[in-house]
């Protein structure tokens, strides 16, 4: 075990071990992030516990529920591309607990704003699965986020949602409230100029904002490595003048606990903060890509064994918590809920032409009715 | 009721893909989203989940063949709808007793073997058939995928439009009297057999695999532009038989013969740096890493893996490395950067009891030394005749780079030292 201080309810520095007793498991070219040493983590890969946890065994459950749903989504979306049922995909395997952990920590009202890999984030903030699956399909309407839902559409686009976030916060702050906004980002997006720029005016003006970075080790196929020479993600807050910490992103609890740590700060006024989850993507970068190219078997044994799913079960079988039967029927409930879902969005009738070009505005402009009435002679033709 | 799956654009703008393996049989049962077929496209190797659940009634092609994204991968029934598999290739889809319609099927059902079997015949590059191919045709995109569909050329269609713009009601009347006219034609080579499974059995044509294609074209560039020379040399392997036996009982695993020879050539290519170089125009690059590439002899064909910096590891370690990569080649799990970027090349033919052999140098590099069976000759020590395992050895270089008495000199200190194994553990 660990003679580590409690750092639960201390604040983000206080999760950073203040000895700098080396962690063992994450070295050389799996250790992209440098963690090792500064890393906060509350349950061991191999299920023993580092510290009080903050949560109940209840609690504890539900989270492992939440991440074997989001997976078995993620299963799904990768076979649904695969038949030509959905558009690009990109899987978030083995990134859950980094997911699934940041929403826990938010309040209902907070925002979110995150990437094309954080599905089983956004499910977890109130996004149902319908409109995501909706919005693979090819959908737009699946990126019309319902009435009251504080989630940004995923983003496409690397990096230009911090800025959103950002901004988010800064409105909620002239409007006097306690709402926070959390941005979930890669590791390749903070080598973006919107990652300076969101960073630097979230400090100056002390938004309310949570910057979460998934580093999972690869920007596509860019190694950490080779994307900063920074020993971490997290040690560039600094520059900033806003606290970083950098957690172990398979660890549900300690992104869990730092997230909760992070919003704590900024609702109380304190400003923004970065949080770096040390991750792994277990898949692909996306459908379209081979990851076989680019990275060593030994590399995806390394993370399997450091599976986010697979650790919470060896702490509860620990705690004799854990039996097949049940995994078997968190399973089952969770494919009849995806299935539900994706039966529905196929259920969809496809949207006219007019749906398309009409969205946007409330009255169409000339260049896309030009567009539309092209469209519907072809269409007609 | 028989379902149609049509080989969907798993990749982003991929246009086909070839068919590696069946992981679901004809006539067996599949789950939905249990992986039926494992496919190559240009990007990667994929496997594709089924998207129902039911009996396999029929692939859309055979192992090694490409097909055409949104041709039939897979058809996929009720248990009822199977066929016994002697029935021959039927007029009408097979799959479907039921006389309702087949969703996603195209309007003139064509029997589905013979249709892909069509499209596997042709040769060229799947986008040459395709619209691009002439870019003076002037249509809308509609009017070129109702063309597609129906397997008419463009470039034959009279456009009435203007400028000759090709309109939908022009591809129409070509289709019109296509279908009155004439009957669909014949498949263009009449030998083919529509049996995929016949693959090389009744002789034929059939497409390579990329595999073979790849090696096919660079052993063309070696062969073309290297002045091979080959150097012939049989060496007394008393010692290093001896001494491999005696790691392998040491260390209690097998040491394969590469593992020795690389390091006896190692000292050579230090000493003869022109060995370990590589043609770039007027220039002759030396590299300063040894890398040295192992043939491996494999299913689908030769691959050659690499070994980086290979001098710098013991024989132990070169040990369980050959036999990764080996096991690596041949179930193909090896990534490119293990497939490439030799800078000289040992072939172990005396795994299948090559003798001497006329190796070709993989283009990029100098030389390559092929290792054949060592076998007991009589051989002559000073007055006497005695006995010795020989082991033939077959050095091809580059004439280009390494004249003939320098090559003799390469081969003769790759001699002693294979001849004295002690002479490479300095």
């Amino acid at each position: 075990m660990t003679t580590r201080k409690s750092g639960l309810g201390r604040g983000l520095e206080a999760l950073i071990p203040s000895a700098n007793k080396p962690t063992t498991d994450l070295q050389n070219r799996q250790n992209h992030g440098n963690g090792g040493s500064r890393m906060f983590r509350l349950i061991e890969p191999d299920g023993t516990v580092n510290d009080r946890l903050p949560v109940t065994v209840d609690e504890m459950k539900a989270l492992y529920a939440d991440m074997v749903e989001a997976r078995t989504y993620d299963t799904k979306s990768m076979a649904m591309q695969r038949q030509g049922r959905l558009a690009t995909y990109a899987p978030f395997h083995g990134q859950e607990a980094a997911q699934v952990g940041a929403a826990a920590a938010l309040h209902d009202d907070d925002w979110v704003s995150g990437t094309y890999r954080d599905a089983a984030l956004n499910w977890r903030a109130g996004y149902p699965w319908e409109l995501l699956i909706l919005g693979r399909t090819g959908d737009e309407r699946g990126g019309q986020v319902p009435d009251g839902l504080n989630v940004l559409p995923p983003s496409i686009t690397v990096g230009g949602h911090m800025i959103h976030a950002v901004g988010l916060g800064w409105a909620e702050k002239l409007k006097g409230t306690d709402v926070v906004t959390l941005t979930s980002f890669g590791d390749g997006a903070t080598s973006e100029g919107d990652f300076h720029e969101a960073m630097n005016f979230a400090a100056v003006f002390q938004t309310p904002t949570v910057f979460f970075c998934q580093n999972n080790g690869y920007a596509i196929s860019l190694p950490f490595e080779e994307q900063t020479k920074a020993d971490s993600i997290a040690v560039k807050a600094e520059g900033y003048g806003m606290p970083g910490v950098q957690v172990d992103g398979n660890d549900v609890l300690a992104v869990l606990q730092a997230v909760r740590e992070a919003t704590a700060l900024a609702r109380s006024g304190g400003g923004p903060s970065l949080i770096e989850a040390v991750t792994y993507r277990m898949g692909p970068h996306t459908t379209a890509d081979d990851p076989a190219r680019y990275r060593q078997e030994d590399q995806d044994n390394f993370w399997g064994d450091r599976d986010p799913i697979l650790r919470v079960r060896r702490l509860l079988e620990k705690q004799g918590e854990w039996t097949q039967e049940w995994h078997d029927s968190l399973e089952r409930e969770a494919s009849a809920t995806i299935e539900a879902a994706v039966e529905w969005a196929e259920s969809v009738p496809e949207p006219t032409v007019e749906e398309m070009m009409g969205r946007m505005f409330e009255t169409i402009t000339p260049p896309l009715r030009e567009q539309l009435d092209q469209a519907k002679g072809e269409q007609d033709a | 009721m028989a379902r149609e799956f049509l080989l969907p654009d798993i990749g982003e703008g991929l246009t086909e893909a070839e068919i590696v393996r069946w992981l679901v049989a004809e006539g067996d049962s599949v789950d939905a989203d249990q992986p039926v077929v494992e496919v190559e496209t240009d990007k990667a190797v994929v496997e594709i989940p089924s998207p129902f659940a039911g009996v396999v009634l029929s692939h859309g092609g055979a192992e090694g063949e490409v097909i055409e994204v949104g041709s039939v991968l897979v058809v996929i029934g009720e248990p009822e709808d199977h066929q016994p598999e002697s029935a021959p290739p039927p007029a009408t889809p097979a799959f479907s007793p039921d006389p309702a319609p087949v969703p996603g099927l195209e309007p003139e059902p064509e029997p589905i073997v013979g249709t892909l079997s069509e499209e596997a015949e042709v040769l060229t590059p799947a986008a040459q058939s395709d619209a691009p191919a002439s870019p003076a045709v002037k249509a809308l995109p509609l009017v070129r995928k109702l063309a597609r569909d129906n397997d008419i050329d463009l470039t034959d269609v009279e456009g009435s439009g203007p400028d000759g713009r090709i309109t939908r009601e022009d591809v129409e009347r070509v289709i019109a009297s296509a279908s009155v006219a004439e009957v669909p034609p014949p498949p263009v080579t009449s030998a083919e057999p529509d049996d995929a499974s016949g693959f090389w059995v009744d002789g034929g044509r059939q497409k390579m695999s990329r595999l073979r294609r790849t090696i096919a074209s660079n052993m063309s560039k070696s062969w073309s532009e290297i002045p091979h020379v080959t150097t012939f040399d049989d060496v007394d392997a008393t010692r290093l038989l001896e001494v491999r036996a005696a790691l392998g009982d040491r260390h209690d695993v097998k040491i394969p013969i590469e593992a020795l020879v690389i390091k006896a050539v190692a000292p050579a290519l230090v000493a003869f740096p022109e060995f370990n170089a590589t043609i770039d125009g007027e220039e002759l690059v030396v590299h300063e890493s040894l890398d040295i590439g192992i043939a491996v002899d494999t299913p689908d064909g030769l691959m050659v893996a690499v070994i980086d910096n290979a001098p710098s590891r013991s024989i132990l370690e070169l040990s369980s490395e050959i036999r990764r990569l080996g096991e690596g080649a041949r179930d193909r799990s090896l990534s490119p950067g293990e497939l490439t970027g030799q800078t000289f090349t040992v072939s172990n033919i005396g795994a299948v009891g090559g003798g001497h052999g006329t190796p070709i140098v993989p283009y990029g590099t100098t030389a390559i030394l092929s290792v054949g069976r060592a076998h007991m000759k009589p051989v002559v020590f000073g007055d006497d005749i005695g006995m010795a395992p020989l082991m033939p050895l077959s050095l091809s270089y580059d004439h280009r780079v390494v004249d003939g008495a320098q090559g003799r000199r390469f081969m003769a200190l790759v001699l002693e030292n294979l001849e004295e194994p002690a002479l490479f553990l300095a």
